[in-house]
């Protein structure tokens, strides 16, 4: 049985146009790696004569996932790349390749890691609006896989975010992302109705909630500060970049349902501890130092994040402290 | 091949046709001239035209815009500087030479003033909520940029330089104008680090730093002296070859989509 994620890729993909390659298999590897030099964004499809496939997933150049089916159906283990180039190693092979929005595969990556709850029909675009709001204020990411017959998308949602944090909808196979594919969504949904499978990521306890939830609020807080900051002092073009770069580490790299705007930070409240989302937000401040450090130079990216902490309220700082948080070197 | 490495393989290319006209003059007359004179407004050109362009990135109401904008438009006067030279040497004095102040001087000395005010918008977007410091400091610029003026037209006059007194303190407010931008550039340099902000401020200590030893040597008469002129135009063409590289680096950073760290 494929796993939620690849029932995606399944059904999601089967109708995204895809250039096809004939190569020698010993040219795999350059061929992957050209494919990342390039920074590209979406699957590999890779079958040998002898009926074995994989699938490779990238993100912006990044690996995110790898599959194997050495049965000749559809890739369903999980497995690494060099495992990968090690059964593809005498033949010829087909690959072919799809460009894939990132936010395909941010969903990708969260329903690696989410179980099967429901199957309902969606008749109108209100049925969706309920799901939505429904999910919105349930504890956890939910990933609405929504399928017709000639088209499929999906929506992200976490709690507590009343708009989804991805939506992709396949349009005459071309994507549509975010503000886009949800209005072409509600659009279809009016004349079409569809088939909508509900899939949770996790389920958090509410105590333990609480505290992150208490957490996530200082985080977003000294978060939204730095890139004001940031934002104010390299303006609004690499402030996006910046946030762009974040998210698709975050989406590949790392997996959180978090996602960052020049607006501040999104999602975010579903670590299941505190100790979790320490981790993830402690790492999302190095990546911003890193990433900011690139324009502005590290010791003025650390001084960002010095002066956006200064300038919380009191109990936001009190409990950041009580994290360690922000990691920041001592002055010099 | 990278842009930024043409840059440098045409810029290493330039100086090296640029030694050889001048030395060996393969041709003669107007355009042993006009190849000499024009890779220093084209490059100036070049430069201008990737500060603008990272200007133009930003929305209206964006501070660091005005920041590129008075950037770009120091080096679109030096520009215009270096076209009216090239005109100059290659029409009225293409028999003799250009006098050491000319109608050049006029965008030569604006470009100045638009470097001094980019450092000024820079710096208050550096040290917000502290003006006041900052406007001490710049003051404490510009006495240091007149008293040193002062001085150095007083040493120019005693060394026995022929030139008029007003045109002297013109000359000498060059190489202490470039001081002040290179100090300014390399305390930029401090708060930056390696950040491609810094790049273009680099690029300017890097020109100011060539054009001190031109202007002095200008002022001294000692230009006329080989191989004294020949080495002053490589120093200062190679300036402008690095201005222009950095500012690509910044340039780069708006319009192309740099791989992560």
């Amino acid at each position: 049985m494929t796993s939620p994620g690849l029932h995606m890729m399944e059904t999601l993909f089967s109708h995204v146009p895809f250039e096809q390659h004939s190569l020698e298999s010993a040219k795999l590897e350059h061929f992957l790696e050209t494919l990342r030099k390039r920074h590209f964004t979406g699957a590999v499809w890779v079958h040998s004569a002898t009926n074995e496939s994989a699938i490779v997933l990238f993100i912006d150049g990044l690996l995110l996932a790898e599959f194997l089916s050495p049965l000749g159906v559809l890739p369903c283990r999980s497995t690494t790349l060099e495992h990968i180039l090690s059964q593809f190693r005498l033949g010829h092979l087909s690959v072919m390749v799809q460009h894939l929005p990132v936010e395909a595969l941010q969903a990708v990556r969260l329903l690696l890691t989410s179980s099967l709850e429901t199957e309902v029909d969606l008749s109108t675009p209100n049925d969706l609006k309920k799901a939505i709001r429904t999910y919105t204020e349930t504890d956890g990411s939910t990933v609405l896989l929504l399928t017709w017959s000639d088209t499929d998308g999906c929506l992200v949602l976490t709690n507590g975010q009343p708009a989804p944090l991805a939506s992709v909808f396949w349009k005459r196979g071309t994507p549509l992302t975010n503000d886009d594919a949800l209005q072409a969504i509600y659009t279809y949904l009016t004349s079409h109705p569809a088939t909508m499978t509900v899939y949770r990521v996790q389920q958090v306890s509410a105590e333990e909630r609480d505290i992150a939830i208490s957490l996530h609020t200082a985080f977003a807080a000294l978060f939204n500060q730095m890139l004001f900051l940031y934002q104010d002092f390299v303006g609004s073009h690499l402030a996006t970049r910046l946030t762009r770069h974040l998210n698709r580490l975050i989406t590949s790299k790392y997996g959180w349902d978090v996602r960052v705007s020049t607006n501040g930070i999104e999602g975010g409240t579903t670590f299941s501890t505190a100790e979790e989302a320490c981790v993830a937000y402690e790492q999302l401040i190095r990546d911003f130092i890193n990433l900011a450090g690139i324009v502005i130079g590290p010791q003025l990216a650390q001084l960002l994040v010095r002066e956006s902490f200064q300038l919380l309220p009191r109990d936001l700082r009190d409990t950041l402290n009580t994290y360690n948080l922000p990691p920041l070197e001592p002055l010099r | 091949m990278k842009t930024k490495r043409l840059i440098l393989l045409i810029g290493g290319l330039n100086l090296a046709l640029y030694a050889y006209l001048y030395q060996y003059e393969p041709i003669e007359g107007f355009w042993l001239d006009v190849l000499l004179d024009i890779s220093f407004p084209l490059w100036a050109l070049t430069a201008t035209f990737f500060l603008y362009r990272v200007s133009q990135a930003y929305e209206a109401h964006e501070k660091p815009r005005r920041i590129w904008l008075a950037f770009a438009a120091g080096l679109g006067a030096w520009t215009l500087a270096e076209i009216i030279w090239m005109y100059l040497d290659v029409f009225p004095y293409a028999e003799s030479e250009v006098p050491p102040l000319s109608l050049a001087d006029i965008p030569w000395l604006i470009g100045y003033a638009c470097f001094a005010l980019a450092f000024w918008l820079q710096y208050v977007r550096l040290k917000r909520g502290d003006i006041k410091a900052l406007q001490q400091r710049f003051i404490q610029g510009m006495v240091f940029t007149i008293a040193a003026t002062a001085i150095l037209t007083l040493l120019l006059r005693q060394s026995g330089a022929e030139l008029p007194v007003w045109q002297l303190a013109v000359l000498a407010f060059y190489p202490v104008a470039d001081l002040v931008l290179g100090i300014g550039a390399i305390r930029l340099w401090r708060s930056f680090g390696r950040g491609r902000w810094i790049y273009p401020w680099f690029g300017l200590l890097i020109f100011v730093a060539g054009d001190i030893p031109f202007t002095l040597l200008g002022a001294f008469e000692k230009l006329q002296e080989e191989p004294w002129l020949l080495l002053a135009d490589l120093i200062y063409l190679f300036s402008y070859i690095m201005i222009t590289y950095f500012c690509y680096h910044l340039y780069a950073l708006f319009y192309q989509e740099d791989p992560l760290p």
